[in-house]
Protein backbone atom coordinates (compact mmCIF):
# COMPACT_ATOMS: atom_id res chain seq x y z
CA UNK A 1 0.00 0.00 0.00
CA UNK A 2 1.28 3.39 -1.19
CA UNK A 3 0.99 6.58 1.19
CA UNK A 4 2.03 10.00 0.64
CA UNK A 5 2.95 12.31 3.98
CA UNK A 6 3.85 16.07 3.62
CA UNK A 7 6.43 17.70 5.59
CA UNK A 8 5.57 21.11 6.62
CA UNK A 9 8.38 22.67 4.22
CA UNK A 10 5.89 20.84 1.19
CA UNK A 11 8.42 18.21 0.31
CA UNK A 12 6.18 14.46 -0.05
CA UNK A 13 7.42 11.51 1.53
CA UNK A 14 6.47 8.28 -0.37
CA UNK A 15 5.96 5.52 1.81
CA UNK A 16 5.16 1.81 1.03
CA UNK A 17 3.51 -0.53 3.66
CA UNK A 18 3.95 -4.52 3.38
CA UNK A 19 1.52 -6.31 6.19
CA UNK A 20 1.11 -9.65 5.78
CA UNK A 21 0.58 -10.09 9.30
CA UNK A 22 -2.30 -11.21 10.77
CA UNK A 23 -5.43 -8.88 10.37
CA UNK A 24 -6.36 -8.48 14.06
CA UNK A 25 -2.48 -8.44 15.91
CA UNK A 26 -0.77 -5.30 16.16
CA UNK A 27 2.32 -6.18 14.49
CA UNK A 28 5.44 -4.34 15.47
CA UNK A 29 7.00 -1.95 12.68
CA UNK A 30 10.04 -2.49 10.77
CA UNK A 31 11.13 0.40 8.91
CA UNK A 32 13.54 0.44 5.86
CA UNK A 33 15.40 3.62 5.21
CA UNK A 34 18.00 3.05 1.16
CA UNK A 35 20.99 4.83 0.56
CA UNK A 36 22.18 7.47 -0.96
CA UNK A 37 20.85 8.27 -5.12
CA UNK A 38 18.65 4.84 -4.64
CA UNK A 39 14.88 4.56 -3.38
CA UNK A 40 12.28 1.96 -1.59
CA UNK A 41 12.83 -0.09 -4.35
CA UNK A 42 16.48 -1.89 -3.33
CA UNK A 43 14.77 -3.04 -1.19
CA UNK A 44 12.22 -5.20 -2.73
CA UNK A 45 13.84 -8.71 -2.34
CA UNK A 46 13.83 -8.34 1.63
CA UNK A 47 10.04 -7.79 1.91
CA UNK A 48 9.33 -11.03 1.95
CA UNK A 49 11.76 -11.85 4.87
CA UNK A 50 10.01 -9.86 7.21
CA UNK A 51 5.99 -9.17 6.07
CA UNK A 52 4.54 -12.29 7.96
CA UNK A 53 5.78 -11.13 11.27
CA UNK A 54 6.06 -7.38 10.93
CA UNK A 55 4.40 -4.03 9.33
CA UNK A 56 7.28 -3.28 6.67
CA UNK A 57 7.22 0.87 5.60
CA UNK A 58 10.14 1.29 3.26
CA UNK A 59 10.20 4.92 2.32
CA UNK A 60 11.84 7.18 -0.57
CA UNK A 61 13.98 9.72 0.96
CA UNK A 62 13.48 12.97 0.10
CA UNK A 63 15.17 13.64 -2.87
CA UNK A 64 15.25 10.29 -4.23
CA UNK A 65 12.48 8.40 -5.51
CA UNK A 66 9.19 9.45 -5.96
CA UNK A 67 9.21 11.58 -2.89
CA UNK A 68 10.14 15.58 -3.79
CA UNK A 69 13.35 16.19 -5.41
CA UNK A 70 15.34 18.84 -3.83
CA UNK A 71 17.43 21.76 -5.69
CA UNK A 72 20.66 21.61 -5.89
CA UNK A 73 20.50 24.84 -3.19
CA UNK A 74 18.74 22.88 -0.78
CA UNK A 75 20.54 22.96 2.51
CA UNK A 76 20.93 19.17 3.17
CA UNK A 77 21.69 18.86 6.84
CA UNK A 78 21.04 15.44 9.61
CA UNK A 79 18.41 17.93 11.12
CA UNK A 80 16.04 17.54 8.26
CA UNK A 81 16.38 14.01 7.52
CA UNK A 82 16.16 13.06 10.99
CA UNK A 83 12.85 15.00 11.43
CA UNK A 84 11.53 13.08 8.23
CA UNK A 85 11.84 9.81 10.22
CA UNK A 86 10.52 11.19 13.10
CA UNK A 87 7.64 12.42 11.64
CA UNK A 88 7.13 8.77 9.64
CA UNK A 89 7.30 6.64 12.85
CA UNK A 90 5.19 8.75 15.09
CA UNK A 91 2.61 9.89 12.34
CA UNK A 92 2.23 6.79 10.20
CA UNK A 93 3.41 3.94 12.98
CA UNK A 94 2.51 5.45 16.03
CA UNK A 95 4.85 3.15 17.79
CA UNK A 96 8.54 2.43 18.40
CA UNK A 97 9.66 0.80 15.29
CA UNK A 98 12.76 -1.75 14.45
CA UNK A 99 14.97 0.72 11.98
CA UNK A 100 16.94 -0.85 9.16
CA UNK A 101 19.09 1.27 6.74
CA UNK A 102 21.55 0.39 4.07
CA UNK A 103 24.97 2.49 3.42
CA UNK A 104 23.78 6.09 4.33
CA UNK A 105 20.40 5.02 5.09
CA UNK A 106 22.57 2.88 8.13
CA UNK A 107 24.21 5.70 8.94
CA UNK A 108 21.03 7.97 9.34
CA UNK A 109 19.23 4.80 11.17
CA UNK A 110 22.26 4.51 13.81
CA UNK A 111 21.66 8.70 13.73
CA UNK A 112 18.33 8.05 14.89
CA UNK A 113 18.42 5.47 17.35
CA UNK A 114 21.39 7.44 19.26
CA UNK A 115 18.91 10.43 19.02
CA UNK A 116 15.34 8.82 19.58
CA UNK A 117 15.90 6.06 22.16
CA UNK A 118 12.07 5.84 22.63
CA UNK A 119 10.97 5.01 19.21
CA UNK A 120 13.18 2.94 18.24
CA UNK A 121 13.52 -0.72 19.43
CA UNK A 122 16.12 -2.08 17.65
CA UNK A 123 18.69 -0.77 15.17
CA UNK A 124 20.35 -1.95 11.89
CA UNK A 125 22.96 -0.62 9.61
CA UNK A 126 24.26 -2.50 6.70
CA UNK A 127 27.65 -1.60 5.53
CA UNK A 128 26.97 2.24 7.19
CA UNK A 129 29.26 5.10 6.94
CA UNK A 130 29.93 6.70 10.08
CA UNK A 131 31.97 9.25 7.64
CA UNK A 132 31.95 9.91 4.48
CA UNK A 133 33.65 8.08 2.25
CA UNK A 134 36.25 9.59 0.09
CA UNK A 135 36.64 11.07 -3.80
CA UNK A 136 32.78 12.60 -3.12
CA UNK A 137 34.11 15.48 -5.09
CA UNK A 138 35.04 13.18 -8.34
CA UNK A 139 31.59 12.19 -8.24
CA UNK A 140 30.41 15.72 -8.56
CA UNK A 141 32.86 16.37 -11.11
CA UNK A 142 31.64 13.06 -12.92
CA UNK A 143 28.09 13.98 -12.90
CA UNK A 144 28.23 17.23 -13.66
CA UNK A 145 30.67 16.14 -17.07
CA UNK A 146 28.39 12.50 -18.35
CA UNK A 147 25.34 12.65 -16.57
CA UNK A 148 23.76 10.39 -13.77
CA UNK A 149 23.31 7.38 -16.13
CA UNK A 150 27.15 7.21 -16.79
CA UNK A 151 28.05 8.15 -13.19
CA UNK A 152 26.06 5.21 -12.10
CA UNK A 153 27.32 2.75 -14.17
CA UNK A 154 31.15 3.63 -13.46
CA UNK A 155 30.39 2.86 -9.73
CA UNK A 156 27.79 0.04 -9.86
CA UNK A 157 30.71 -3.03 -9.81
CA UNK A 158 32.03 -1.82 -6.78
CA UNK A 159 28.60 -1.19 -5.35
CA UNK A 160 27.60 -4.91 -6.26
CA UNK A 161 30.29 -6.70 -6.09
CA UNK A 162 32.27 -8.47 -8.87
CA UNK A 163 29.37 -11.39 -9.16
CA UNK A 164 27.08 -8.95 -10.34
CA UNK A 165 25.53 -9.80 -13.80
CA UNK A 166 25.26 -7.23 -16.62
CA UNK A 167 21.35 -7.49 -16.41
CA UNK A 168 21.32 -6.82 -12.38
CA UNK A 169 23.98 -4.34 -12.97
CA UNK A 170 21.60 -2.54 -15.72
CA UNK A 171 18.34 -2.60 -13.51
CA UNK A 172 20.41 -0.94 -10.91
CA UNK A 173 21.67 1.86 -13.43
CA UNK A 174 18.50 2.47 -14.94
CA UNK A 175 15.96 2.18 -12.82
CA UNK A 176 17.33 3.16 -9.73
CA UNK A 177 20.38 5.20 -9.63
CA UNK A 178 19.96 6.96 -12.93
CA UNK A 179 16.63 8.10 -12.20
CA UNK A 180 17.74 10.10 -9.18
CA UNK A 181 17.25 13.91 -10.02
CA UNK A 182 20.45 15.21 -10.30
CA UNK A 183 20.31 18.43 -8.59
CA UNK A 184 19.07 16.39 -5.28
CA UNK A 185 22.33 13.76 -5.94
CA UNK A 186 24.82 17.32 -6.15
CA UNK A 187 22.86 18.99 -3.64
CA UNK A 188 23.04 16.16 -1.09
CA UNK A 189 26.68 15.21 -2.39
CA UNK A 190 27.78 18.55 -1.10
CA UNK A 191 26.74 18.20 2.43
CA UNK A 192 27.74 14.76 2.51
CA UNK A 193 31.72 15.43 3.24
CA UNK A 194 30.65 16.74 6.65
CA UNK A 195 28.88 13.46 7.31
CA UNK A 196 30.35 12.17 10.60
CA UNK A 197 27.91 10.25 13.61
CA UNK A 198 31.03 8.79 15.54
CA UNK A 199 30.37 11.01 18.60
CA UNK A 200 26.60 9.34 18.41
CA UNK A 201 27.53 5.94 18.60
CA UNK A 202 27.93 5.72 22.33
CA UNK A 203 24.36 6.94 22.62
CA UNK A 204 22.82 4.25 21.16
CA UNK A 205 20.93 2.57 23.82
CA UNK A 206 18.66 -0.37 21.52
CA UNK A 207 19.93 -3.54 20.49
CA UNK A 208 21.96 -2.74 17.08
CA UNK A 209 23.25 -4.91 14.42
CA UNK A 210 25.83 -3.88 11.38
CA UNK A 211 26.84 -6.19 8.97
CA UNK A 212 30.13 -5.10 6.91
CA UNK A 213 31.43 -7.20 4.04
CA UNK A 214 35.06 -9.02 3.54
CA UNK A 215 36.22 -7.23 0.69
CA UNK A 216 34.39 -3.59 0.17
CA UNK A 217 36.52 -1.26 -1.66
CA UNK A 218 35.70 1.30 0.74
CA UNK A 219 36.69 0.28 4.31
CA UNK A 220 38.24 -2.58 5.87
CA UNK A 221 36.44 -4.88 8.55
CA UNK A 222 39.39 -3.70 10.69
CA UNK A 223 37.98 0.31 10.88
CA UNK A 224 34.37 -1.18 10.81
CA UNK A 225 35.24 -2.86 14.22
CA UNK A 226 37.31 0.41 15.50
CA UNK A 227 34.04 2.34 15.00
CA UNK A 228 31.17 -0.30 15.91
CA UNK A 229 33.20 -1.24 19.80
CA UNK A 230 31.80 2.49 20.72
CA UNK A 231 28.18 0.59 20.46
CA UNK A 232 27.70 -0.91 23.69
CA UNK A 233 26.08 -4.48 23.37
CA UNK A 234 26.16 -4.48 19.65
CA UNK A 235 27.04 -7.61 17.36
CA UNK A 236 28.92 -7.03 14.04
CA UNK A 237 28.35 -9.59 11.20
CA UNK A 238 30.81 -9.93 8.94
CA UNK A 239 29.82 -11.28 5.16
CA UNK A 240 32.23 -13.16 2.69
CA UNK A 241 31.82 -10.84 -0.18
CA UNK A 242 33.24 -7.76 -2.19
CA UNK A 243 30.36 -5.88 -2.75
CA UNK A 244 30.08 -2.35 -0.70
CA UNK A 245 26.28 -2.37 -1.04
CA UNK A 246 25.61 -5.37 0.96
CA UNK A 247 21.54 -5.25 1.24
CA UNK A 248 21.58 -4.69 -2.47
CA UNK A 249 24.15 -8.07 -3.66
CA UNK A 250 23.27 -10.02 -1.45
CA UNK A 251 19.99 -9.49 0.06
CA UNK A 252 18.79 -12.75 0.93
CA UNK A 253 21.95 -13.81 3.54
CA UNK A 254 21.65 -9.96 5.37
CA UNK A 255 18.18 -10.13 5.55
CA UNK A 256 18.11 -13.99 7.46
CA UNK A 257 21.27 -12.49 9.21
CA UNK A 258 18.73 -9.69 10.88
CA UNK A 259 15.86 -12.35 11.36
CA UNK A 260 17.97 -13.61 13.08
CA UNK A 261 18.86 -11.09 15.43
CA UNK A 262 15.23 -9.64 15.56
CA UNK A 263 14.45 -13.31 16.63
CA UNK A 264 16.71 -12.70 19.63
CA UNK A 265 15.91 -9.14 20.60
CA UNK A 266 12.17 -8.90 19.25
CA UNK A 267 9.02 -10.31 20.32
CA UNK A 268 6.56 -11.62 17.55
CA UNK A 269 9.68 -12.84 14.92
CA UNK A 270 8.20 -16.34 15.40
CA UNK A 271 6.27 -16.72 12.27
CA UNK A 272 7.84 -18.50 9.34
CA UNK A 273 9.02 -16.75 6.25
CA UNK B 1 -3.84 -1.85 -7.46
CA UNK B 2 -4.97 -3.56 -11.09
CA UNK B 3 -8.79 -3.82 -12.49
CA UNK B 4 -9.52 -5.50 -15.76
CA UNK B 5 -12.77 -3.81 -17.06
CA UNK B 6 -14.66 -7.30 -17.94
CA UNK B 7 -18.15 -6.04 -19.38
CA UNK B 8 -19.43 -2.60 -19.75
CA UNK B 9 -20.19 -2.26 -16.25
CA UNK B 10 -18.28 -5.06 -14.55
CA UNK B 11 -14.79 -4.00 -13.13
CA UNK B 12 -12.12 -7.15 -11.71
CA UNK B 13 -10.10 -6.25 -9.14
CA UNK B 14 -6.56 -8.55 -8.63
CA UNK B 15 -3.69 -7.97 -6.25
CA UNK B 16 -0.18 -8.23 -7.36
CA UNK B 17 2.56 -9.10 -4.93
CA UNK B 18 6.17 -9.02 -6.59
CA UNK B 19 9.26 -8.75 -5.07
CA UNK B 20 11.31 -10.63 -7.34
CA UNK B 21 14.44 -9.66 -9.06
CA UNK B 22 13.18 -7.36 -12.05
CA UNK B 23 16.52 -8.53 -14.14
CA UNK B 24 15.37 -12.66 -13.90
CA UNK B 25 12.12 -14.21 -15.73
CA UNK B 26 9.06 -13.97 -13.57
CA UNK B 27 6.74 -17.04 -13.11
CA UNK B 28 3.58 -16.02 -12.04
CA UNK B 29 1.46 -17.89 -9.85
CA UNK B 30 -2.53 -17.11 -9.48
CA UNK B 31 -4.11 -17.78 -5.88
CA UNK B 32 -8.00 -18.08 -6.52
CA UNK B 33 -10.18 -17.49 -3.25
CA UNK B 34 -13.43 -19.89 -3.14
CA UNK B 35 -17.26 -19.12 -2.82
CA UNK B 36 -17.73 -15.77 -0.77
CA UNK B 37 -13.95 -15.17 0.34
CA UNK B 38 -12.07 -12.86 -1.35
CA UNK B 39 -8.04 -12.46 -2.00
CA UNK B 40 -7.99 -10.80 1.23
CA UNK B 41 -8.25 -14.74 2.69
CA UNK B 42 -4.56 -15.67 1.27
CA UNK B 43 -2.16 -13.07 3.22
CA UNK B 44 -0.77 -16.19 5.12
CA UNK B 45 0.74 -17.06 2.18
CA UNK B 46 2.21 -14.38 0.21
CA UNK B 47 5.73 -14.14 2.27
CA UNK B 48 6.77 -17.48 1.46
CA UNK B 49 5.21 -17.40 -2.02
CA UNK B 50 6.46 -14.06 -3.24
CA UNK B 51 10.20 -15.33 -2.63
CA UNK B 52 10.03 -17.16 -5.80
CA UNK B 53 6.63 -15.95 -8.04
CA UNK B 54 4.29 -12.71 -8.68
CA UNK B 55 1.68 -13.39 -7.15
CA UNK B 56 -1.97 -12.36 -8.39
CA UNK B 57 -4.71 -12.80 -5.81
CA UNK B 58 -7.70 -12.15 -8.09
CA UNK B 59 -11.51 -11.06 -6.25
CA UNK B 60 -14.30 -12.77 -7.71
CA UNK B 61 -16.79 -10.49 -9.46
CA UNK B 62 -18.92 -8.28 -7.26
CA UNK B 63 -16.61 -9.50 -4.18
CA UNK B 64 -13.60 -8.16 -1.80
CA UNK B 65 -12.61 -4.88 -4.09
CA UNK B 66 -14.15 -5.94 -7.36
CA UNK B 67 -16.89 -3.58 -8.87
CA UNK B 68 -20.29 -4.30 -8.23
CA UNK B 69 -22.59 -6.50 -10.35
CA UNK B 70 -25.97 -5.82 -11.87
CA UNK B 71 -28.29 -8.60 -11.52
CA UNK B 72 -26.50 -11.28 -9.66
CA UNK B 73 -28.21 -14.32 -11.56
CA UNK B 74 -26.92 -12.95 -14.73
CA UNK B 75 -23.77 -10.83 -14.27
CA UNK B 76 -22.40 -14.33 -11.47
CA UNK B 77 -21.84 -17.53 -13.13
CA UNK B 78 -18.87 -20.12 -13.51
CA UNK B 79 -18.60 -18.95 -17.02
CA UNK B 80 -18.00 -15.75 -16.27
CA UNK B 81 -15.35 -16.16 -13.52
CA UNK B 82 -13.26 -18.54 -15.74
CA UNK B 83 -13.59 -15.68 -18.36
CA UNK B 84 -12.69 -13.39 -16.19
CA UNK B 85 -9.56 -15.19 -14.86
CA UNK B 86 -8.28 -15.66 -18.56
CA UNK B 87 -8.92 -11.49 -18.80
CA UNK B 88 -6.42 -11.20 -15.81
CA UNK B 89 -4.06 -13.85 -17.24
CA UNK B 90 -3.96 -12.58 -20.91
CA UNK B 91 -3.34 -8.71 -19.05
CA UNK B 92 -0.48 -9.93 -16.66
CA UNK B 93 1.20 -12.58 -18.93
CA UNK B 94 1.67 -13.97 -22.55
CA UNK B 95 2.76 -17.40 -21.60
CA UNK B 96 1.20 -20.21 -19.09
CA UNK B 97 1.19 -19.48 -15.30
CA UNK B 98 0.84 -21.36 -12.29
CA UNK B 99 -2.56 -21.19 -10.64
CA UNK B 100 -3.84 -22.59 -7.31
CA UNK B 101 -7.40 -22.35 -6.04
CA UNK B 102 -8.84 -22.99 -2.76
CA UNK B 103 -12.22 -25.28 -2.42
CA UNK B 104 -14.51 -23.02 -5.18
CA UNK B 105 -11.68 -21.75 -6.85
CA UNK B 106 -10.23 -25.27 -7.61
CA UNK B 107 -13.30 -25.20 -9.40
CA UNK B 108 -12.47 -22.65 -11.47
CA UNK B 109 -9.19 -23.71 -11.73
CA UNK B 110 -10.41 -27.31 -13.34
CA UNK B 111 -12.43 -25.52 -16.08
CA UNK B 112 -9.96 -23.20 -17.07
CA UNK B 113 -6.89 -25.30 -17.09
CA UNK B 114 -9.57 -27.83 -19.18
CA UNK B 115 -10.91 -25.01 -21.97
CA UNK B 116 -7.71 -23.32 -21.67
CA UNK B 117 -5.05 -25.82 -21.42
CA UNK B 118 -2.44 -22.82 -22.84
CA UNK B 119 -2.58 -20.64 -19.90
CA UNK B 120 -2.10 -23.24 -17.09
CA UNK B 121 1.42 -24.41 -17.23
CA UNK B 122 0.55 -26.36 -13.62
CA UNK B 123 -2.63 -26.95 -11.43
CA UNK B 124 -3.21 -27.19 -8.00
CA UNK B 125 -6.43 -27.49 -5.87
CA UNK B 126 -6.64 -27.19 -2.33
CA UNK B 127 -9.63 -28.58 -0.75
CA UNK B 128 -11.49 -28.45 -3.84
CA UNK B 129 -14.68 -30.32 -4.05
CA UNK B 130 -16.29 -31.60 -7.74
CA UNK B 131 -19.55 -30.91 -6.47
CA UNK B 132 -20.89 -30.81 -2.95
CA UNK B 133 -22.51 -33.65 -1.98
CA UNK B 134 -26.29 -34.21 -0.52
CA UNK B 135 -24.99 -34.80 2.85
CA UNK B 136 -22.91 -31.35 2.50
CA UNK B 137 -25.91 -29.20 1.24
CA UNK B 138 -28.26 -30.88 3.93
CA UNK B 139 -25.34 -29.97 6.88
CA UNK B 140 -25.19 -26.30 5.12
CA UNK B 141 -28.99 -25.70 5.21
CA UNK B 142 -28.32 -26.04 8.71
CA UNK B 143 -32.02 -27.01 9.97
CA UNK B 144 -33.83 -24.88 6.82
CA UNK B 145 -34.97 -25.87 3.65
CA UNK B 146 -31.87 -25.32 1.92
CA UNK B 147 -28.43 -23.48 2.35
CA UNK B 148 -29.85 -20.62 0.01
CA UNK B 149 -32.90 -20.66 2.80
CA UNK B 150 -30.69 -20.90 5.66
CA UNK B 151 -28.47 -17.96 4.39
CA UNK B 152 -31.42 -15.56 3.86
CA UNK B 153 -32.88 -16.79 7.30
CA UNK B 154 -29.99 -16.71 9.86
CA UNK B 155 -28.69 -14.03 7.76
CA UNK B 156 -24.92 -14.29 6.33
CA UNK B 157 -22.84 -13.30 9.49
CA UNK B 158 -24.96 -16.41 11.71
CA UNK B 159 -25.07 -18.94 8.85
CA UNK B 160 -20.91 -18.17 7.91
CA UNK B 161 -20.13 -18.27 12.03
CA UNK B 162 -22.29 -21.70 12.51
CA UNK B 163 -21.16 -23.36 9.49
CA UNK B 164 -17.82 -22.61 10.48
CA UNK B 165 -17.01 -23.92 13.81
CA UNK B 166 -19.14 -27.31 12.08
CA UNK B 167 -16.93 -27.52 8.95
CA UNK B 168 -14.22 -25.42 8.16
CA UNK B 169 -12.28 -24.41 11.64
CA UNK B 170 -11.21 -27.57 14.21
CA UNK B 171 -12.72 -26.30 17.68
CA UNK B 172 -8.98 -25.69 18.91
CA UNK B 173 -8.78 -22.96 15.91
CA UNK B 174 -7.06 -19.51 16.95
CA UNK B 175 -10.66 -17.53 18.07
CA UNK B 176 -9.09 -14.76 16.85
CA UNK B 177 -8.89 -16.43 13.51
CA UNK B 178 -12.55 -17.48 13.15
CA UNK B 179 -14.17 -14.11 14.31
CA UNK B 180 -11.77 -12.09 11.24
CA UNK B 181 -13.14 -15.02 9.11
CA UNK B 182 -16.43 -14.35 9.83
CA UNK B 183 -16.53 -10.75 9.93
CA UNK B 184 -14.37 -10.28 6.56
CA UNK B 185 -16.91 -12.97 4.71
CA UNK B 186 -19.95 -11.11 5.98
CA UNK B 187 -18.76 -8.06 4.29
CA UNK B 188 -19.65 -9.72 0.81
CA UNK B 189 -23.16 -8.15 0.13
CA UNK B 190 -25.59 -10.74 0.82
CA UNK B 191 -27.30 -11.33 -2.63
CA UNK B 192 -24.25 -12.06 -3.80
CA UNK B 193 -22.98 -14.36 -1.52
CA UNK B 194 -26.52 -16.13 -1.96
CA UNK B 195 -25.43 -16.29 -5.73
CA UNK B 196 -21.56 -17.65 -5.21
CA UNK B 197 -23.46 -20.17 -2.86
CA UNK B 198 -26.46 -21.18 -5.49
CA UNK B 199 -23.59 -21.95 -8.11
CA UNK B 200 -21.00 -24.00 -5.89
CA UNK B 201 -23.91 -25.96 -4.46
CA UNK B 202 -24.85 -26.77 -8.27
CA UNK B 203 -21.50 -26.96 -9.66
CA UNK B 204 -20.42 -30.07 -11.02
CA UNK B 205 -16.74 -30.59 -12.68
CA UNK B 206 -16.27 -34.37 -13.27
CA UNK B 207 -17.01 -33.27 -17.32
CA UNK B 208 -13.75 -31.20 -17.09
CA UNK B 209 -11.64 -33.21 -15.00
CA UNK B 210 -10.19 -35.88 -18.54
CA UNK B 211 -9.78 -32.20 -20.71
CA UNK B 212 -6.74 -30.99 -17.61
CA UNK B 213 -3.59 -31.43 -19.07
CA UNK B 214 -1.51 -29.73 -16.92
CA UNK B 215 0.03 -31.30 -14.22
CA UNK B 216 -1.90 -31.38 -11.37
CA UNK B 217 -1.41 -31.56 -7.59
CA UNK B 218 -4.57 -31.66 -5.02
CA UNK B 219 -3.83 -30.88 -1.20
CA UNK B 220 -6.72 -31.93 0.49
CA UNK B 221 -8.06 -32.61 4.42
CA UNK B 222 -7.83 -36.14 5.58
CA UNK B 223 -11.74 -37.12 6.66
CA UNK B 224 -12.91 -34.03 4.52
CA UNK B 225 -16.25 -33.33 4.84
CA UNK B 226 -16.85 -31.19 1.65
CA UNK B 227 -13.76 -33.62 -0.16
CA UNK B 228 -14.54 -36.82 0.87
CA UNK B 229 -12.94 -39.66 -0.52
CA UNK B 230 -15.38 -40.24 -3.19
CA UNK B 231 -14.05 -36.80 -4.84
CA UNK B 232 -11.11 -37.70 -4.58
CA UNK B 233 -11.39 -40.87 -6.33
CA UNK B 234 -12.90 -38.93 -9.11
CA UNK B 235 -10.04 -36.46 -9.22
CA UNK B 236 -7.52 -39.50 -9.38
CA UNK B 237 -9.56 -41.37 -11.86
CA UNK B 238 -10.32 -38.99 -14.13
CA UNK B 239 -7.17 -36.46 -14.40
CA UNK B 240 -4.38 -37.34 -16.24
CA UNK B 241 -1.58 -36.19 -14.59
CA UNK B 242 -2.54 -36.07 -10.72
CA UNK B 243 -1.05 -35.92 -7.26
CA UNK B 244 -3.53 -36.06 -4.14
CA UNK B 245 -1.60 -34.87 -0.80
CA UNK B 246 -3.18 -34.76 2.67
CA UNK B 247 -3.18 -32.23 5.41
CA UNK B 248 -4.51 -34.27 8.87
CA UNK B 249 -7.71 -32.12 9.38
CA UNK B 250 -11.45 -32.93 9.19
CA UNK B 251 -12.11 -29.17 8.58
CA UNK B 252 -12.17 -27.28 5.48
CA UNK B 253 -10.21 -24.33 5.58
CA UNK B 254 -6.24 -25.96 5.35
CA UNK B 255 -5.68 -22.74 3.15
CA UNK B 256 -5.64 -20.63 6.45
CA UNK B 257 -5.51 -23.12 9.54
CA UNK B 258 -2.35 -25.32 8.01
CA UNK B 259 -1.07 -22.79 5.31
CA UNK B 260 2.98 -23.80 6.04
CA UNK B 261 2.15 -27.48 5.05
CA UNK B 262 0.01 -26.54 2.07
CA UNK B 263 2.94 -24.03 1.17
CA UNK B 264 5.59 -26.91 1.76
CA UNK B 265 3.43 -28.83 -0.62
CA UNK B 266 2.48 -26.49 -3.25
CA UNK B 267 6.35 -24.91 -3.21
CA UNK B 268 7.22 -28.53 -4.27
CA UNK B 269 5.05 -29.18 -6.69
CA UNK B 270 5.57 -26.12 -8.40
CA UNK B 271 9.40 -25.30 -7.86
CA UNK B 272 12.02 -26.97 -10.33
CA UNK B 273 14.41 -29.96 -8.77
Amino acid sequence: MIHSLKRPDGCELLLEIDDFTNPWEDAPWLVMVHGFAESRQAWRAWVPHFARDFKVLRLDLRGFGESTAMSETFPWSMEVIMDDLQDVVTSVCKAPVHLIGAKSGGTFALEFAARFPDLVKTVVGVTPPVIAAQGVEGWIRAIKKDGVLAWARSTMTGRLGSQVSEQEIDWWVNVIQGKTSEPSLLGYLSWIPSLDIRQSLPKILSPSLVITTTGSGLRSVESVRAWHATIKGSTLHVIEGDAWHAAGAYPDVCAQIVRDFLSLNATHATNSA
Amino acid sequence: MPFVKVSQTIDVYYDKTDFLDPWREKPILILQHGNGRSGAFWYRWLARLSKHFVVIRPDMRGVGQSGKVGDVNTDISIEHCVSDLVAIIKAESHRAVFYCGESMGGILGIVLASKFPELIQKLVLVATPVFISETMKARYAMGHGSRLDAMKKMGIRQWVLETSVLTRFPPDCEPALLNWYVDEFAKGQPEVLVRYSELVNSANASVFLPQIASPTLAIMPTQGQITDAEQEQLLSTLVKDIQIEHIDSPYHMIHLTHHDDCIDKVLKFLLPT
